[in-house]
């Protein structure tokens, strides 16, 4: 056979194999890129439906929230609903007032300044939470008083005043004499009592983020 | 038989016969002289038989079969060094090539004949020559440019081996296998007349060709017989020379000749000889051969026919074959490439195919889950309660309502009970006692989180029981009525306290006694955070 019929043949043959080779190339691109591609895409999808499955559960719950939290709304007094804020004058104003009404003598009234609750713990989104300590220290007569004092006093504020501690001691009986310095007016009672609480009222306006700071600490371990 | 697609272009001295083997049977042409005229018919017969593979089998008179001994060694060093010897020769245009022929293990019992040089420590190679005539080189130059594989070349004495062997097993009685086995010392010696060639005689051992001479016969002359006899005796007179101890009956000689030729032969009455005749015919009837037409008493077609089903013997080629032969492979390693490559394409086509198939179906899947996840969706929407609160006249916004009804989870039970508590222990003016310290903690309250589970509220009493009688047992007494009294007021407390010691002195009078309590909340479990 002629030799350069031969290497024409394999000439052919060889481009017939780069076409092959270049098919086949073309291919396994087409595979890898089609195969990736579609992964994306797949993995979209799939992460969509991840998505609003989560959105459908997260509505699920915030409409099962809402409507406990409707059902709990009506149990709300207004007082603690109030958005009066927290007023040092006020609060000296009851003390004084309560004090008359049970005989508290030398009432001493610290108020820490109010500081803005953080917003995540109650994830407020609409109001913010003012904080505060609220430290009275005083004087009376005998226990029931004293009790009677520091739960009007509370129950008197807005907001959520919670009491953290409250004490009081009797120093001694009392003797005949006092019974004549109480008439007289000169004995402040043998009863020293201290009450502690901590103090949250809302205030309009959503939380912003001067307003996620950590309260001051009061607590009880 | 005749299976292989085969052109054989048998060339001699007197003219070409070109036979074409294939399924259909063996057609033969006779070319007396080859020129120019005759070349574009016979491009058409070979190009119309492009499929079919050409060998070229010389019968032409200048072959020369030289036999050289070596010392014995390894296969691969004698093949070294007969190449050696052969690239040596003068003659760069001729046609060479050799044989390794086997050692002769020579056995005294069994052996008869005892080959001079042949012995077990040395190697015998044969080397064959031809000369390239101006008539093989037409025809190469020819067949060069023709469309069909040239194969090689061929030298028919060395070929007619595989015919001779033939002959050999279908004539011994017994048909063995191992039928040259038997007459492994005896010689051979087989006369043949061919169209292209005119009568030759060529000499086998048990193995090979030894060597070959034309004689030149008229089997119309009176004196033919009286030549041939002499022929053969000239023959074994130099075969003497090779094999010492060679008779005239281990000198086997087979004709095939015409009838008339044989029967003049056999009238020498020369009964020396160890002669067999057969016919053409006969050779084709012994041989099988029905596809060959026999037109005369020449076997060059039986020849070419053998030659075409056996085992091709000795090759001869020179750079122009060999370069064909390479780019013929190279050509079919391209063709198997090419398959492979197809092969692969259509792999790889299907695996496109099935993946993007299976791809696309679970994308559509997903899509269905998808649009099946909206209108989840957008049904837990519609139904969910969104927007405002309505209070009366007053819309409160969800948001103020979940904002309020979480700090009221949070904070709303941490209010303080301790009056209604301090009340429900008005039983306490019952016993003589005196409480000089009360305390009310939030215990493991954390103003940080809204969840404060654990966070119990805890009232704390310090005082004396007071015993006006001094006695111990009424002092246990009152203390145990009054724990009674305690549990049975307050059911939903812990009430922890300082249990009296019980390893006090009995003999020593207690009026009073320090008592403490703890009352203790008990954690709202139903409180949510």
């Amino acid at each position: 056979m002629k030799i350069e019929k031969i290497k024409k043949k394999i000439k052919y043959s060889l481009s017939f194999a780069l076409v092959l080779c270049l098919l086949i190339g073309a291919l396994v691109f087409m595979y890898f890129h089609l195969n990736s591609s579609f992964l994306v895409q797949y993995e979209k999808i799939l992460s969509d439906i991840a998505d609003i499955k989560v959105k459908t559960q997260e509505l699920e719950k915030k409409s099962l929230e809402n409507k406990k939290y409707m059902e709990l709304w009506s149990q709300i007094t207004e007082k603690r609903k109030s958005f009066s804020g927290i007023k040092v004058e006020e609060i000296n104003k009851l003390v004084n007032t309560l004090s008359e009404k049970y005989s508290i003598n030398s009432p001493i009234t610290k108020v820490n300044i109010p500081e803005n609750f953080s917003s995540n713990i109650y994830q407020n989104e609409t109001l913010s939470i003012l904080y505060t300590i609220v430290e009275i220290s005083f004087n009376a007569y005998n226990d029931v008083k004293a009790i009677q004092f520091a739960n009007e006093l509370v129950d008197n504020l807005h907001g959520y005043p919670i009491i953290t501690k409250f004490e009081f001691n009797k120093e001694s009986d009392y003797s005949i004499k006092d019974y004549f310095d109480i008439s007289s007016g000169k004995s402040i009672g043998k009863i020293k009592a201290k009450l502690i609480f901590s103090w949250y009222v809302y205030k309009e306006g959503s939380p912003n983020l001067s307003q996620t700071n950590n309260p001051p600490k009061n607590d009880n371990k | 038989m005749l299976s292989n697609k085969a052109i054989v272009v048998l060339i001699g001295n007197n003219g070409t016969i070109i036979s074409k083997h294939d399924g259909d049977g063996v057609s033969t042409e006779f070319i007396e002289k080859f020129t120019d005229e005759q070349k574009p018919n016979l491009t058409t017969f070979f190009t119309k038989n492009k499929n079919h593979q050409v060998y070229i089998l010389l019968d032409t008179i200048d072959q020369t079969y030289k036999k050289k001994t070596y010392p014995a060694m390894r296969t691969y060093d004698l093949d070294k060094i007969a190449k050696r010897d052969l690239s040596s020769d003068g003659d760069k245009e001729g046609l060479k090539n050799y044989i390794i022929l086997k050692n002769h293990k020579a056995t005294p019992k069994k052996s008869i004949i005892k080959r001079t040089e042949s012995t077990s420590n040395k190697s015998d190679c044969l080397f064959i020559t031809s000369s390239k005539s101006e008539n093989i080189s037409n025809w190469l130059n020819f067949i060069y440019e023709l469309p069909n594989r040239l194969i090689g070349i061929y030298m028919l004495p060395v070929e007619s081996y595989c015919l001779f062997r033939k002959i050999l097993k279908n004539t011994v009685p017994n048909k063995s296998k191992d039928v040259l086995k038997i007459k492994e010392n005896n010689i051979f010696c087989l006369v043949i007349q061919t169209k292209t060639g005119g009568a030759r005689q060529i000499v086998f051992s048990d193995s090979s060709i030894v060597f070959t001479r034309v004689v030149n016969y008229n089997f119309e002359e009176p004196s033919f017989a009286e030549k041939y006899s002499q022929d053969i005796y000239s023959t074994f007179e130099y075969l003497k020379r090779l094999y010492i101890d060679l008779t005239l009956h281990e000198f086997e000689v087979i004709n095939i000749f015409p009838e008339k030729a044989s029967s003049q032969i056999m009238q020498t009455k020369n009964v020396e000889l160890n002669v067999s005749n057969y016919t053409v015919k006969n050779i084709a009837d012994i041989l099988k051969i029905n596809k060959l037409k026999i037109e005369d008493d020449n076997i060059d077609g039986i020849i070419s026919s053998t030659f075409v089903n056996s085992k091709k013997i000795l090759k001869f080629t020179n750079q122009r074959i060999r370069n064909n032969e390479i780019m013929y492979f190279v050509k079919l390693g391209s063709y198997a490439i090419n398959f492979l490559l197809l092969f692969f394409l259509i792999g790889i086509t299907s695996l496109v195919f099935i993946t993007n198939q299976s791809i696309t179906d679970k994308i559509d899947k997903s899509q269905d889950q998808k649009v099946i996840a909206l209108g989840e969706f957008s049904k837990v929407k519609k139904s969910s309660l969104q927007g405002n609160y309505q209070e009366g006249d007053k819309e409160i916004s969800l948001e103020r309502v979940g904002d309020m009804g979480r700090v009221e989870q949070g904070l709303g039970n941490l209010g303080h009970d301790f009056i209604k508590t301090y009340s429900k222990m008005k039983f306490s003016n019952n016993f003589d006692m005196q409480f000089s310290f009360f305390s009310y903690d939030l215990i493991s309250f954390n103003s940080y989180t809204s969840k404060n589970k654990t966070t119990e509220k805890q009232l704390k009493l310090i005082g004396k029981l007071n015993n006006k009688s001094g006695d111990i047992e009424n002092l246990f007494t009152e203390f145990d009525n009054y724990l009674v009294e305690m549990r049975k007021n307050l059911p939903e407390y812990d009430i922890k306290y300082n249990e009296l010691p019980r390893n006090i002195d009995f003999n020593q009078k207690y009026y009073s006694f320090p008592i403490e309590f703890r009352i203790i909340v008990k954690p709202n479990e139903n409180r949510e955070n």
